[in-house]
């Protein structure tokens, strides 16, 4: 039983991180129908600028943290509004593939600025930091990831519902050219869903490097496994993207923790399928993903 | 207060919809602009409310003034916050949202909280089914409240003219006789109306002054009264025929029609 709730726990921790990264994807996809595909590596600069921070420059993770949030804010933001911006009214499948084209600029930013060597992540804690309960340990990297994603889950709740730009947003969301008659500037919009998504997914990478000790190169790939979370919760959904995460991590611990009591013809790197095969089985039952809406088109 | 000299527009560059249409608005009228299925009547309106653009069109030619001022520049949002609201064809409600939330968003350029509260007082004296459903979500109205809530919507921002197009697509006849009479009063609080229309009748009802568009030109100026009363103007261009609402089909065959008609004019 202390062996399942550990794998529970764990579980639940690593599905909030594909939550705040699956978060970023739907926020800019409800409000421009974009998919960015530079998402995984928009974390990724993002993650090496705290690891920088902390490790070259000497900063406290507390002051690391929100300046590798700021550049990745700042480079969603200039790319939304130099590229963008002259895109809106394209068909989604062109700005599909200019945001791949950012995906591999920045990657290769990464790799000419901090070489494709595996460096140790930046983390505010010791490893082994956290405590016990009823022989469980609680991680103190884990407890924080879900505190983290419950209070911005909060906060972006009250900023959807309760909040001017909260309001502008689903609405351009639901109907662009209905919100620009209203007045509402769906510039602004998109400038305000790029830097969200970039910030939250930011933190949900700096939340997985803490996890797993060292970063290299290929950490944006971490937005690939956080795919399936968004279109199991549903591309436009945004508490779809949460609850999707949070499936998609339980799942795939679970299956990693038990796989070895399977028989040996299922193998050991079942945890690593498990969550596309969870992806199909949903989407054969609901096509839209949980919480999805029936006018999203299939990209 | 608003001017259209010569206006004309093309989308992409190469599809011309407006070819040089001229208007005027004077203060506090209710004007309605006819004409047949792709005439440029929506085009029109984007025109004036900026939303070209979106659509990869542009003014190509002339000018739209209103308070003397340009405003063929501007953003939506600018137009909006002087004073021009367009209701878009199909209503185009936010479904998702509730009554109050896409009222809400119809105030989204007003920064005075009490001028946001009288203007919700007044939608809600105008439309007492909204007043009713304020928490339900707009996509469970009917087609008629839809229409009243998206002209409910648009007086959020307390425009000093309105932009409909066609406000009675797809409503039982009741209804359209609802939607012209919340237009007269809108108008008879001061606000002027710019009513396109497919409901040549409807339009003429409550207007004070008609323009007739075909192919991108004002074909037809006059006042509304007359519009209704002379029998070969209704006949032609307003396809009425006593009462009669037209359909889709009825329209297709007036327009091969119209091309002997126009000689009989010129
Ligand atoms: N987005 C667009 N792109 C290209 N051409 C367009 C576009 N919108 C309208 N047009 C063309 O411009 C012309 C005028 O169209 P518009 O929609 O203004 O007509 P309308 O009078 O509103 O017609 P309806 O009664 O059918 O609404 C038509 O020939 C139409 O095909
Ligand atoms: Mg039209």
């Amino acid at each position: 039983m202390a062996y399942f709730l550990q794998l529970v726990f764990a579980g639940a921790a690593q599905g909030c991180i594909y939550a705040l990264i699956g978060l970023g994807f739907s926020i800019i996809f409800k409000a421009s129908q974009v998919i960015n595909f530079a998402q995984g590596e928009l974390l990724l600069v993002g993650t090496y600028v705290v690891a920088s921070a902390v490790l070259n420059w000497h900063l406290p993770f507390l002051l690391a943290l929100p300046l590798g949030l700021l550049v990745t804010i700042v480079i969603g933001l200039l790319f939304e509004r130099l590229v963008l911006r002259r895109m809106i009214g394209r068909p989604p499948f062109t700005i599909l593939m200019i945001t791949i084209g950012l995906d591999i600029i920045l990657r290769t930013l990464v790799i000419v600025g901090w070489g494709s060597r595996t460096i140790p992540a930046a983390t505010p804690f010791a490893v082994t930091s956290g405590f016990n309960v009823a022989g469980v340990h609680l991680g103190s990297s884990d407890l924080w990831t879900i505190g983290v994603t419950i209070v911005l889950c909060a906060a972006l709740y009250y900023f959807f519902r309760h909040t001017r730009y909260g309001l502008a947003m689903r609405a351009t969301a639901l109907d662009q050219e209905a919100a620009l008659a209203m007045g509402i500037d769906v510039r602004n919009v998109y400038a305000l869903a790029w830097g969200l998504a970039a910030a939250i997914t930011t933190l949900g990478g700096v939340l997985l490097a803490i996890d797993s000790l060292a970063i290299d190169p290929n950490f944006g790939n971490a937005a690939l496994v956080a795919f399936p979370a968004i279109i199991l919760g549903g591309l436009d959904s945004v508490s779809g993207a949460v609850i999707g995460g949070v499936i998609i991590g339980l799942t795939s611990v679970l299956t990693a923790g038990y796989e070895s009591r399977l028989p040996a013809v299922v193998g050991t790197g079942l945890h690593e399928v498990t969550p596309y095969l969870i992806m199909i089985l949903i989407l054969m039952i609901r096509p839209y993903g949980l919480f999805g809406s029936r006018k999203v088109e299939r990209i | 207060m608003l001017e259209l000299q010569d206006v004309a527009v093309t989308y992409q560059n190469v599809i011309p919809a407006l070819r040089g249409a001229s208007l005027e608005i004077p203060e506090k009228v209710v004007v309605a602009l006819l004409g047949t299925n792709g005439a440029g009547k929506t085009t029109l309106l984007r025109a004036i409310s900026g939303l070209l653009p979106l659509h990869r069109g542009a003014l190509v030619g002339g000018r739209i003034l209103w308070a003397g001022e340009r405003i063929d520049r501007l953003s939506p949002t600018r137009i909006v916050q002087l004073g021009i609201t367009q209701v878009l064809e199909g209503r185009r409600i936010f479904d998702d949202l509730t009554v109050d939330e896409n009222l809400h968003a119809g105030a989204i350029t007003v920064r005075n909280p009490a001028a946001i509260r009288r203007a919700y007082d007044r939608v809600m004296s105008l439309f007492p089914v909204l007043a009713e459903r304020r928490s339900s979500r707009a996509g469970y109205l009917s087609g008629g409240e839809q229409q009243m809530l998206a002209i409910g919507r648009a007086l959020m921002a307390s425009p000093r003219l309105l932009l409909l197009d066609e406000p009675s697509l797809g409503l039982a006849p009741f209804m359209v006789q609802r939607i012209r009479n919340i237009i007269a009063e809108i108008n008879a609080e001061g606000t002027a109306v710019l009513l396109v229309e497919q409901n040549a009748q409807m339009a003429l009802s409550v207007a004070h002054y008609g323009y007739v568009l075909e192919t991108g030109r004002v074909v037809l100026a006059a006042p509304a009264a007359r519009l209704l009363q002379e029998e070969n103007i209704r006949q032609f261009y307003l396809g009425l025929r006593e009462g009669e609402r037209q359909l889709a089909l009825g329209r297709l065959r007036q327009r091969r029609e119209r091309a002997a008609e126009r000689r009989w004019l010129s």
